[in-house]
């Protein structure tokens, strides 16, 4: 909180200096913000601007997932993707934009279809990577005691790469938004973004720092809302444990765990 | 005794770097087979031929058990899953109802000597205790063959004694039918019924022991065994 709590002492020190048409501060947003909120027109462009940014991100997850597994467990799939995802991400997406309102038109299209080749390819990635990194010896001991692929997959597969999985969702996510709102400033005729060139247009730096402000929550509640919490349930960590046992430490001469290990150990005793 | 599993002239090599040469041998029902040989023969391979997860380039496997457990080097035990939920994991396809599993694992588990242990992580538990989790597992699909890969090699030397006065005791009490791997050779007199010596890589069989007649008293070998130590340890030096 402190690091946004600075953020803003610093936005309302720069307000009182500069003038309100250039520079509105966090009141006068927050009032343009209110004002805003009684209008119906605003949740319909909030809702299309979430809309598209939580299909496009799921989309991508999906595929990013599905092909990530893919180019890991095939060296030949991977030796043919991975230089075309390495494409996709250096294309810069305002080109992917440009190419897509050509293509498309304007409309759902563009904004989401963009997301999808701008962060599928970061996931692909990453969970590819993560799949050539597996232990083949769990996977060996999944084989000897004849897990079925479902079980293998569920249990050994999935949670070895939740880390980077995740990760690299977060990564997709922040992109998410600043794709979306790129394409959708360009060349929509709604959501956020669109009502963020309307704004420009307008020389209403009021709303356009409240849409500004709309953008970042909206973000911050996907992100902390849905993503953190699903991480915190799924992603396994080398030393913590959700809901269970502490990893043992080391403290005042002594091995803690909580709760703590049954006394004397087994080991001790046996 | 009808063999479990017969090994007929089998050949394996990994990159052009043959690792088995020739190994014709079987184990029968309700006997322990130690494998003796020098690091890196070939020993692990054998026992991934034995339970199939490794196909011969020549020869034959014929597998007759029905379950098979293998105690790995390493526990390779799941990091995100409790001692419980490891034990567990083997279960998923035999037992569907999870109260089900986890009664079962939960009585291996105390079987082993970690009741209360339960919901502690593979992080949480110290290396002996690991192992004795990965016997349970191996022991929960309630096998007919039991596959130890050298599986205290990586304990210190009291914690490994304990150990294998633990295994010894499961395998005289229940009458299993065991391969063990080890590179040492007391270990392989004490707890096996035959020991079979295998050469340096490529392996081939160098002799066949039987134990069963000679005296001994848990970990105190009587003369002829002690005998054959010494034959093993002049022949391992020697190859």
């Amino acid at each position: 909180m402190l690091p946004l709590a600075l953020v803003l002492i610093l936005w309302q020190a720069a307000a009182w200096f500069l003038p309100s048409s250039l520079l509105p501060g966090p009141l006068e947003t927050l009032a343009a913000l209110a004002e805003m909120a009684t209008q119906a027109d605003f949740y319909r462009q909030l809702a299309t601007t979430a809309w598209r940014g939580v299909a496009s991100f799921g989309v991508a997850m999906i595929l990013g997932v599905g092909l990530g597994l893919w180019m890991g467990g095939r060296e030949r799939v991977h030796r043919f993707f991975h230089p075309l995802m390495l494409l996709a991400t250096n294309v810069p997406p305002i080109a992917w934009i440009t190419l897509l309102l050509i293509w498309l038109g304007l409309g759902d299209g563009p904004p989401m279809v963009v997301v999808v080749i701008t962060t599928m390819p970061l996931v692909a990635v990453n969970v590819a990577q993560g799949v050539r990194e597996l232990d083949p010896a769990l996977l060996e001991m999944a084989g000897v005691f004849g897990l079925s692929r479902r079980n293998t997959m569920r249990h050994v597969v999935l949670p070895a790469l939740a880390g980077r999985t995740f990760a690299a969702a977060l990564l997709a996510l922040g992109f998410t938004w600043r794709v979306l709102v790129m394409a959708e400033f360009l060349g929509s005729t709604a959501g956020l973004g669109y009502r963020l060139s309307w704004a420009r247009q307008n020389l209403d730096t009021d709303q356009a720092f409240a849409y500004i402000l709309v953008l970042v929550i909206l973000s911050a509640a996907i992100e902390y809302g849905l993503l953190r919490p699903l991480q915190k349930r799924w992603q396994w960590e080398p030393g913590r444990h959700p809901g269970e046992h502490s990893a043992p430490h080391y403290h005042g001469g002594k091995i803690h765990t909580h709760p703590p290990l049954p006394d004397p150990l087994p080991e001790d005793g046996a | 005794m009808k063999p479990l599993v017969v090994l007929r002239q089998v050949y394996k090599s990994f990159h052009h770097l043959p690792v088995l040469e020739g190994i014709s041998c079987q184990v029968e029902a309700g006997e322990v087979v130690s494998l003796v040989g020098p690091s890196g023969c070939g020993k692990s391979t054998l026992l991934r031929l034995m339970c199939g997860v490794e196909s011969p380039d020549r020869g034959e496997v014929e597998r007759r058990f029905q379950r098979v457990g293998f105690v790995f080097q390493e526990a390779r035990l799941l990091p995100w899953l409790t001692a419980l939920d490891n034990v567990g994991l083997v279960l998923l396809g035999s037992m569907p109802l999870r109260e089900e599993r986890e009664a079962h694992a939960r009585r291996l588990l105390a079987d082993v000597g970690l009741e209360g242990f339960e919901g502690y992580h593979p992080a949480q538990l110290s290396g002996g205790m690991r192992q004795r989790v990965a016997i349970a597992r191996a022991l929960a699909v309630a096998p007919d063959f039991l596959l130890l890969d050298e599986p205290f090699a990586g304990l210190d030397f009291a914690l490994r004694l304990r150990m294998l006065d633990f295994l010894r005791h499961l395998l005289a009490d229940d009458g299993r039918t065991a391969v063990y791997v080890t590179h040492d050779v007391r270990e392989a007199l004490a707890l096996g019924d035959r020991m079979v010596l295998l050469s340096s890589r490529p392996a081939r069989i160098q002799q066949v022991f039987d134990l069963r007649d000679k005296p001994k008293d848990g970990w105190r070998l009587g003369p002829e065994l002690r005998q054959i130590e010494t034959e093993v340890m002049m022949a391992l030096l020697a190859d």
